[in-house]
Parts: C-alpha cells; structure tokens; sequence
C-alpha cells in the first residue's frame, strides 16, 4: 500500500507554518475546553457516589404525594383538594427485592394505637388515650398514645442504623415476626411501667381492636425530643414501638400493603441505574409511587457540583460541535486554497480518496499535537475552571440558602422535613484520568473526521483539466 | 513500430453561449512507439485539447482513444494517467510547498515509477535537466520559470511512462538547455522506444522531430519529415 499521502501531508504541514500554528491553537483551545469538561464531569461523578456512599446508598418506594395532590386538585377543579392516602401494594415492594442491585430491604407500615394496659411517658392518662386538640384548624380528635412502627426487619430501621437506637435486651425483629403478635419497646417505657422481655403488652386502635403483644425485646433511644410531644405523647421516642408491619397493618384495618419500602444498595453507584431499571420494567404505577434516594439531602450536599457538572457537560457538546464547525471551514478554506494542487496531483493521476486521507492526516498530526498539549494543560485548566464555577455555584445556593424560613410556604402541623443538616460538598477533586483522555482521543478523532470528510466531498467532483485550466 | 495511441473517430467539442463549438472533428490518427511527434498550429487550433484527450485529463464528445487496443475509459482515465502518460505542462503545475526533490519524489511514488522512493534516481533526472542537487532541495517557487520548466520535465521522465506529453516544454529555455531537452526526447523516443508527442510553435523543435502533426480547422495533418500523410 502506497502512504505517499502521509509524506505529502507532513510535507505539507511543515511547509504550511503559519496555517498549522493558527490550526494548532484552534485545536488546542478545543481540546483543552473538551478535556476540562470531561475532567470536571468525572470529578463530579466521582463526588456523586461518595455523596451516595455518605447518604447510605438506600432507596424508598413512597408515595408521591405531589403527583397525588396535585392529581386531586384537577379532579376536584375548584374545590379544595384533600389528600388521600394510598398504601403501596405488598406485591410491588416485593417485585423489587429481587434486583441484582439490592443488598436488603425493609418494609414500614406505621400507625399510632392507644396503650391499655400500660402507661405511656408521659401521658396523664391511661388506658383511653388522650383528647387533645389536633391538627385540622381547631377540631378535636383523638391521637394514640405509642407510635407503632411496622417493620420487616428491626436493625435496619433508621433509628437503629443512625445510632438512634439499640437493643439493651431481647433480640431484634426480623422477618420471621411476620404475623406474630410481638413487639420491641424503648427502655423508658419498658421502666416505668416494669415491663421486661417475656411479658406482653396490649394496644387498641380507635375502634378499640386490640393487639396482645409479646415483648421480644428492649431497645434504648437517644433521639431527641420533638417539641410537639409535650401535647401528643405518641410523638415521644420512648412511646416507640416496634411491631412486624403485620401488626401495624392489622391495627389500621389493612392488609397485604405497606405504607413504604427501603431498599438497600449493594453499590451506591448503582442507584440511578436501579431506579430507571424500575421504573421501566416493574409493574409499579410511579403515577401515584416514587423511588426516592434520598434525592434532598442528595441535592442539597450536592447541588452546586450536579450544576457545575451540568455546564461542563454543556461546555464539552458545544465546544465539540463549534469546534467541529469551526474547523471544517477552515478545512472547507483550505480545500478551496489548494484546488490547484489537488489538480496537479490529480493529473499525474493521484487517486481522490488519498486527496482526502492527505488533509486528513494533515489535520491529525496538529490533533495530535494539541492533544499533546492538552493533556499537559489540561489538568491545570479544569482545576481552575472547576473551582471557579464550584464557588460560583456554592455562593449562589448560600444565597438561596439564606432566604428566611417564612418566605416559604407555609408546612402542615406533623409534616416533617426530610431536610437534615448535611454539608454541600464544596471541593472537587479534579484529576485528569486516562478516561478522560480516551474520550477526549474519541470526541477529537469524531470533530476532525467529521469536520475533514464532509467538506472534502467537494474533492469527488474535481476534474483536474478543470481546476488547471481555471489556474491558468 | 507498435501502435501504443489509437484517436479513432474522435471529435469534440465545447460549450458557448449554449451553442456547441466543434474543436476537433472524426479525427483518427495513429501514435507509434519509439516515435518524436511534434504537434504544431496556430492558437485555437485545438492544440491543447488534443493534449487533454491524449493524456486522459479530458474525454471525447464522441470517438474512442485506445491505449494499446484498450479503451482508456475502460482502463480508467486516473489509472490511465497513473500508469501510462507523463504530461509537462505549459505552466509547470509544480506542487509550489515542495522542493523540486520532492515534487519529482512525489509523482514517482503517485506512479507506477519502477525507481519509487529512489531518491538517486530523482536526483538523476533532475541533473539530467540541468537541476543540480543543490538546486533540487529548494522549494520550486524560489527557482527561475526555466529552472521550474526542468523540474516539470524531470518529473515527467521519472515516471518512466510509455506515453510523453508536454505542452511548449521548451518556452522559457535558454537555446543551449532548449537544445538539451530535444535531444533528452529524441532520446526517450529512439533509444527507450517511448511515444513522445510535443505541443510547440517552435519550428526548429518540430524541425528535428521524427513527424510534425499540424492542427488546422479540427482536423490532424501528419507531416513526416520525408513523406506527408492526412488523416482527417
């Protein structure tokens, strides 16, 4: 095979100094941006999954309540619109334990109940729970005296995993509890009433259907104390109990459903890719459910870099098509310059397709040497790219951040805000990996290929007695 | 002698003001191996044209051009051009970021050339023309019309292509170099059994020439030396 094109083309290339020189910094600029914004993309990437990895790497099936509300007040054009609950089907939750990315799971269907043979802290009264004002703009109703939490599996409840709690006495609930009338209660409770592990316990829904249960264990809590349990004592974290969901569900008058599901990931990396797995192929309706990964305290410790990464992201597409267009015009003004050497070598009967591979090669061998170049620089030029946008962005949501409270709308009584205090990531790590540099070898030989052939076609329809007669 | 060029019934023709201007008309005409041609006619006689057919850069209106006994469409007017004709144009057409090395380099390795990537045997042409070698490494711009007119030639002999065309190969030759390039052609044609056909309104050129071919009104008119022959 005859590679005169390739000598040409350095020939040309050497001959060429200053046209090179203006190629190479185009080039160069380019490759610089694209390896920047791939940089700073995988830095991001990589502080995503250490965010996941901090947040735990756990999924909720929930219900979604904004698409639920707002399903309701179109329903109920006009009127005011009432939020109905909707439990998640037992078979739903269950379609998703059996994903390969799912290390465990739990399952929570949660009630409160009224003590009756026993007294819950502090509360007044016993045995028929207590009267007191409630939510709902001034009405009276009737709220439980302990706060049952039906579970799947006790020591993977949040407040054990947290530190919240943990076992004193007895053992855990797990998933053998399933339709057994047993419970755990919190060590305060268990104390004031002279309850141990071995005796039972008995509470009452509203309709006074009772539930005799077994204490299996005592669990000590060091959650703090919401405010609100001064008036509802079900809200105290010694009133805690934990019961198998089975309970929970019985005393609701439910059965065969939960109110959410936990899943836990054996990679936190995985979560996206687990949630969009879900949502295309179970049967689960994400019109009234959710996936939900902690996607707040997600956003909020990473939503400056999720933007910065945003914009990188944009940077690398639009630098590789305005670079793929910029550099074929200058592709497009140089075969236009060289129509008369192209002549020439067409007559002494050159063949177009090495035409072509000769400006090719031609704008390769500068690629290559402005991918040289960015490979050197490019490290550098993220960095300062990537701490510059990063502060931008944090100093921006701190101004979010600041807005007071009231300027929001206002938030129901009980409704609690998922949004905990965790720090927003405010350093990338940015390091130019031999990923980035494979992608950016492969978004650069895509914009000179393109940017060369396309152009070149013109080449085709050359007729070198043409182009030499013009010339004369 | 062979025949290696056959134009039988070969006209053509161009396009002015959307009416068809006939150049040359059912020309057949025969060019033998180991034959000096040289091709003489008053301006817009279709000397040139003649050249453009005979070097496969243009093709016929209507009429075929064998090769051989070969259609040259058949055998692809580029591999035509890539194999079997070597062409000195009037105005060089020399690769202007090249030295004169290179340019001859060049077409030897675009060409069937048997000496390719011989560099002594670019540097032997060039010499031959009356390039020398400190000449051959500079860039052919910064070279004089007569010395890019050598370069052109030198480039066309490397080739080693049966078939020689050159328009006006000596016009801007000093006498003595001018001397030296016919006898360079008489030499390819006699003694390497080559065609060379020459395009000139040098009468002394076609005065030394094996036959003369005058051009006049779309029509060939061979002249040999001793005996005159009409193919129209």
């Amino acid at each position: 095979m005859k590679m005169n094109f390739m000598k040409r083309a350095f020939w040309s290339v050497k001959a060429r100094k200053g046209k090179s020189i203006l190629l190479l910094f185009v080039l160069t600029v380019i490759s610089v941006l694209v390896l920047s914004g791939l940089t700073i993309q995988t830095a991001a990437d990589q502080s995503s999954i250490l965010a996941r990895e901090k947040l735990g790497g756990e999924v909720s099936l929930t219900v979604d309540r904004e698409k639920l509300i707002s399903g309701q007040q179109n329903e109920e054009s006009g009127g005011r619109a009432r939020f109905q609950p909707f439990p998640i089907p037992f078979d739903s939750a269950e379609e998703l334990t059996d994903s390969s990315y799912v290390k465990g799971y739990n399952y929570y269907s949660s009630t409160s109940a009224l003590a009756k043979n026993f007294t819950a802290v502090g509360s007044e009264e016993t045995a028929e729970g207590t009267e007191q004002e409630g939510f709902g703009g001034g009405g009276r109703m009737m709220a439980g005296d302990v706060s049952v939490e039906g579970i799947l599996f006790s020591d993977s409840t949040s407040s054990f995993l947290n530190g919240d709690a943990s076992i004193v006495e007895g053992r855990h609930l797990t998933e053998e509890d399933i339709n057994k009338e047993v419970t755990l209660i919190e060590k305060n409770l268990a104390a004031e009433n002279d309850l141990k592990v071995g005796d039972s316990i008995t509470i009452a829904n509203t309709e006074n259907t009772e539930s005799t249960l077994e204490i299996v264990g005592i669990y000590e809590s060091t959650a703090d104390m919401d405010e609100r349990a001064q008036n509802f004592a079900f809200l105290n974290p010694y009133n805690q109990l934990f019961v198998p969901y089975t309970v929970a569900n019985e005393l609701k008058g439910t059965s065969e459903t939960i109110d959410r599901a936990v899943y836990y990931m054996k990679d936190p990396a995985d979560i996206q890719t687990f949630i969009s797995n879900a949502e295309s192929s179970s049967s689960i309706d994400f019109d009234q459910f959710k996936l939900d990964a902690n996607d707040q305290l997600y956003q909020q410790m990473m939503g400056p870099i999720e933007n910065v990464a945003s914009f990188s992201n944009n940077v690398v597409f639009l630098v590789a098509i305005a670079g793929a267009i910029i550099l074929a015009l200058i592709v497009m003004m140089t075969i236009r310059e060289r129509k008369y050497e192209m002549g020439v070598l067409l007559a002494i009967g050159e063949k177009k397709g090495k035409l072509v591979s000769q400006f090719l090669v031609e704008i390769l061998i500068v690629a290559v040497l402005a991918m040289g170049i960015s490979t050197l620089s490019g490290n550098l030029v993220a960095n300062k790219m990537g701490e510059q946008l990063l502060q931008q962005e944090i100093t921006q949501s701190e101004e979010t951040a600041n807005t007071p409270a009231s300027f929001n709308s206002r938030r129901m009584p009980f409704q609690s805000s998922n949004v905990q205090d965790v720090e927003t990531v405010n350093e990338l790590s940015i390091h130019t990996t031999g990923e980035d540099l494979l992608k950016l070898f492969g978004i650069g030989l895509m914009v000179v290929l393109l940017s060369t052939l396309i152009p070149s076609l013109t080449v085709l329809r050359l007729n070198p007695k043409a182009i030499l007669t013009k010339q004369d | 002698m062979s025949t290696l060029l056959h134009f039988e019934n070969v006209s053509y023709s161009y396009k002015q003001e959307s009416k068809l201007q006939p150049i040359l008309s059912n020309v057949t005409a025969e060019f033998k191996r180991g034959t000096f041609y040289t091709c003489v006619g008053p301006s817009g006689s279709g000397k040139t044209t003649f050249l453009s057919l005979a070097s496969a850069l243009d093709s016929p209106t209507s009429g075929q051009i064998l090769f051989e006994g070969n259609d040259i469409k058949k055998i692809g007017l580029s591999t035509f051009r890539n194999r079997h004709v070597s062409i000195v144009f009037q105005s060089y057409n020399l690769l202007p970021y090249m030295t004169a090395l290179q340019n001859v380099i060049t077409a030897m390795e675009i060409t069937k050339s048997t000496n390719k990537n011989n560099k002594a045997f670019a540097l032997e042409m060039l010499q031959k023309v009356g390039i020398s070698e400190e000449q051959s490494r500079q860039r052919v711009l910064t070279l004089s019309g007569g010395q890019q007119q050598r370069v052109s030639i030198a480039r066309a002999l490397s080739c080693q292509s049966e078939l020689i065309l050159a328009d006006e190969p000596t016009g801007n030759l000093d006498e003595d170099t001018a001397s030296g390039i016919v006898d360079l052609f008489r030499e390819l044609a006699h003694k390497e059994n080559k065609c060379v056909i020459v395009v000139t309104h040098d009468q002394g050129l076609a005065q030394v020439s094996d036959t003369v071919i005058s051009l006049s009104k779309g029509g060939l008119v061979f002249k040999e030396m001793r005996k005159l022959e009409k193919f129209v």
